[in-house]
């Protein structure tokens, strides 16, 4: 099943390279096994690369390590790119080689009825066979909400994960406030007031829009209006149900990619990309944040989600710069900002150091260890104690964040539907203006491959 | 009893089975089993998550190539075409162009010969990264190349009309140095008396080439398109690195990839995809190695 919610996290090219090359070649098969001797154990640890939370949780690792004398740790990671960490995770469950590893929180909507006669897949399939330690009645739960990490990592009565982190991804966007005062523009809050300020700062000669092309970062505009539309002003507790309607009213036939709902969607998003950058087809994820930042004359938007913010904040840090959801609908209280549960800390029912893997989530997740790591990672924060922390371009966000909702996912899939398969949606990569298909007929196109996919 | 290096005449008689074992136990458990696995994941749903239930359907993956997966499967037939010919061509054309330039044994030649082969060596990743970065429309030096010579500009990667090239012409820089060696392997073992000969006849550089060096480099051309092909019809390596299959560039070999190591892998379509990839480099590669070997036998 495709997973074009899941937008790709930050990597630098380095992390990139070395990684993508162990995908590349295979030798991701030769990752970290467990071990143990008697003077010393050793618990492996696994998470994507984001250059910031990797450092962090070094840092914690190695106070871990020097309050437990005779354990180390060894942490194994990979960017998202080049398919580096799915190769990384497959070896490492294989081999049985990892004690704590880092997954993508999930939502309940990724668990279709055994009705439906979809196969689960990814985390979900390993929830679902056992494979997750259920981490419900720890005591380290306690510190987090308990309504973020039951929609997150919840299936049936337990908990398989910790979410430790939670960013804006699909809807959002960074903004250079010095261009937009510049020119006399505030922050939009409408679409057409958004459209307004695209038009104005192009008439001035700027090129209003950047965004990753490249790896298809436009699925943000996309995924957010669509999703803005669909939440309307309902509240965010309400996502769950609102999202599985959605799923069986695909499955029943009653709604598919062509409805009315994804027209409009596509209408608007069409509207925003006459603004982008005429080449963006050609940019890659990884040099995005980097470019953006270091042209401050031109570009004032920038798609991306709230996880690159501490990157453009380290690459130009004159930049003066916020962080806000693309206001993709015309009532300002529908935009809200698309939440989604990022990192999630879990512990395989396989792993030979239980114990001492649960002994590290406490440790990690105690509130001084917490609050380091979102203000590194410019994460908002899931602990009820600890406070998102307010850095230098979080400011829409101390304010607008918690009006957001927990992002969808994809309607149910069959799982054999490969990738760049339409029935998960239109591919935005073919389609105007970074291919030469119409929205609206790739809609169509995706209708026809949804109904043939989930075909019994 | 009588003595030797190998043991008694008893034992003597064991180092055969021995050898033939030790290879034939590393055949079976690394050549024979996967592939057999791999003939077997395609007749099933499995995701290839550990611990989750592996389903016997048939040929439900074989069917579902041909119903809801026929547009993924035909784009990747033709981006895999496009990608062997393409590549098989241009590195034939540029080796060879390098072969006959650099095929004389004189002072530096050796250094350029060097030079040339380097790319071979460095990692598929490294290059395809540098490429990627020297192709980025908004901070690479393409682009700015291109504007001024042209006064216009490109998404390069990000355009599905020219990505496919693209990666063919990095997948040429790279490997074209080994063409070329291959080719001046062959051009010295053409006797030197048949250009002698022809030249006594009145025969010009252009009649020589193509009565002379090219038939007796059909040994040479037969390895050098044989290899080439083959290579590129498995490629996903550098596609991976480059466009991840985006923008048109899904081959076969990126498609299995992507099926069986992406986000949400499904081992059995991508198994099914690693058949489909083995049936069809087979049969282009044995029509191509039939052609060739014609050729030769007919030159």
């Amino acid at each position: 099943m495709a997973d074009r919610n899941r937008t790709i996290r930050p990597s630098r090219v380095l992390a990139a390279t070395a990684a993508a090359a162990l995908a590349a070649t295979g030798l991701t098969a030769c990752g970290g096994g467990s071990g143990s001797s008697s003077s010393s154990t050793t618990l492996v640890v696994a998470e994507w690369t984001n250059a910031a939370a990797v450092q962090e949780t070094q840092a914690i690792d190695a106070a871990f390590e020097k309050a437990n004398p005779g354990v180390k740790i060894k942490l194994e990671t990979a960017p998202t790119t080049a398919g580096a960490w799915p190769a990384l995770q497959s070896s490492l469950e294989a081999s049985k080689g990892v004690d704590v590893l880092a997954q993508f929180a999930q939502s309940p909507e990724k668990y279709a009825p055994a009705g439906s006669g979809v196969t689960v897949g990814g985390t979900p399939a390993l929830i679902s066979s056992g494979q997750l330690l259920d981490l419900s009645k720890q005591s380290f739960m306690s510190r987090f909400d308990s309504t973020t990490q039951k929609f997150a990592m919840g299936y049936k009565d337990g908990i398989y994960g910790v979410t430790m982190a939670e960013y804006v991804n699909n809807s959002g966007m960074f903004y250079k406030k010095d261009l937009l005062a510049k020119y006399g523009l505030s922050v939009p809050t409408t679409f057409d007031e958004f459209i307004s300020d695209l038009k104005t700062l192009k008439s001035k000669g700027l090129t209003p829009l950047y965004v990753a092309g490249k790896d298809g970062i436009q699925n943000i505009v996309w995924m957010g209006i669509y999703n803005q539309l669909m939440m309307q002003d309902k509240p965010a507790s309400e996502a769950t149900s609102v999202f599985m309607a959605k799923d069986n009213a695909f499955l029943n036939g009653t709604q598919n990619w062509n409805s009315a709902l994804y027209q409009d969607a596509a209408n608007r998003y069409e509207q925003i990309m006459q603004y982008i950058e005429p080449n963006a087809g050609g940019v890659s994820f990884a040099s995005a944040p980097g470019t953006w930042s270091a042209k401050t004359d031109d570009y004032p938007f920038f798609v991306d989600g709230s996880f690159d913010g501490n990157t453009i904040a380290a690459d130009n840090p004159a930049l003066n710069f916020g962080m806000m959801a693309i206001p993709g609908t015309d009532n300002a209280a529908w935009n809200r900002a698309d939440l989604a549960p990022d990192l999630a800390w879990t512990v395989p029912t396989w792993s030979k150091h239980q114990d001492l893997a649960l002994k590290y989530l406490d440790f990690f997740t105690q509130q001084t260890n917490y609050e380091a790591w979102v203000k590194a990672t410019g994460s908002l924060s899931t602990q009820t104690a600890v406070p998102t922390p307010t850095l230098k371009w979080t400011d829409w966000l101390q304010t607008n964040a918690s009006k957001g909702f927990p992002g969808t996912t994809l309607p149910w899939l069959p799982a054999n539907v490969g990738t760049g398969n339409p029935a998960g949606g239109p591919t935005l990569t073919e389609t105007k203006p970074f291919g030469s298909k119409d929205l609206l007929a790739a809609l169509d196109d995706s209708a026809k491959a949804y109904t043939a996919a989930v075909k019994k | 009893m009588s003595t030797s290096p190998f043991g008694t005449r008893r034992t003597r008689r064991w180092i055969p089975w021995l050898s033939i074992l030790v290879p034939s136990v590393g055949w079976l458990t690394f050549g024979l089993y996967p592939s057999l696995a791999t003939v077997y994941y395609s007749l099933t749903e499995y995701s290839g998550v550990p611990g989750t239930p592996m389903n016997y359907c048939g040929l439900c993956n074989y069917r579902n190539l041909f119903t809801s997966n026929y547009s993924q499967v035909s784009d990747a037939v033709v981006a895999t075409l496009k990608y062997t010919a393409g590549v098989t061509v241009l590195q034939i054309g540029v080796g060879l162009g390098l072969a006959l330039l650099l095929q004389r044994r004189r002072f530096g030649y050796g250094l350029y010969r060097a030079l040339i082969f380097m790319p071979q060596i460095f990692s598929v990743t490294i290059v395809g990264v540098l490429f990627s970065l020297l192709l980025d429309p908004s901070s690479g030096p393409a682009e700015q190349i291109l504007h001024s010579l042209t006064g216009g500009s490109s998404a390069f990667l990000g355009d599905a009309s020219v990505s496919i090239w693209l990666i063919v012409l990095v997948n040429v820089w790279m490997f074209s140095g080994y063409t070329m060696l291959v080719y001046i392997a062959g051009l010295r073992r053409i006797p030197l008396e048949l250009y002698e000969a022809a030249s006594l006849d009145g025969c010009g550089p252009i009649r020589r080439f193509t009565k002379i060096t090219w038939p007796m480099l059909a040994p040479a051309t037969t390895v050098n398109v044989f290899l080439t092909a083959i290579g590129s019809l498995g490629e996903y390596a550098l596609i991976l690195v480059m466009t991840q299959g985006q923008y048109k560039t899904q081959t076969i070999g990126m498609f299995m990839f992507n099926s069986a190591f992406g986000v949400n892998p499904d081992l059995g379509l991508g198994s099914t995809l690693a058949m489909v990839q083995f049936v069809f480099t087979a049969a282009i590669g044995g029509v191509l190695l039939w052609r060739l070997r014609r050729r030769e036998v007919a030159l």
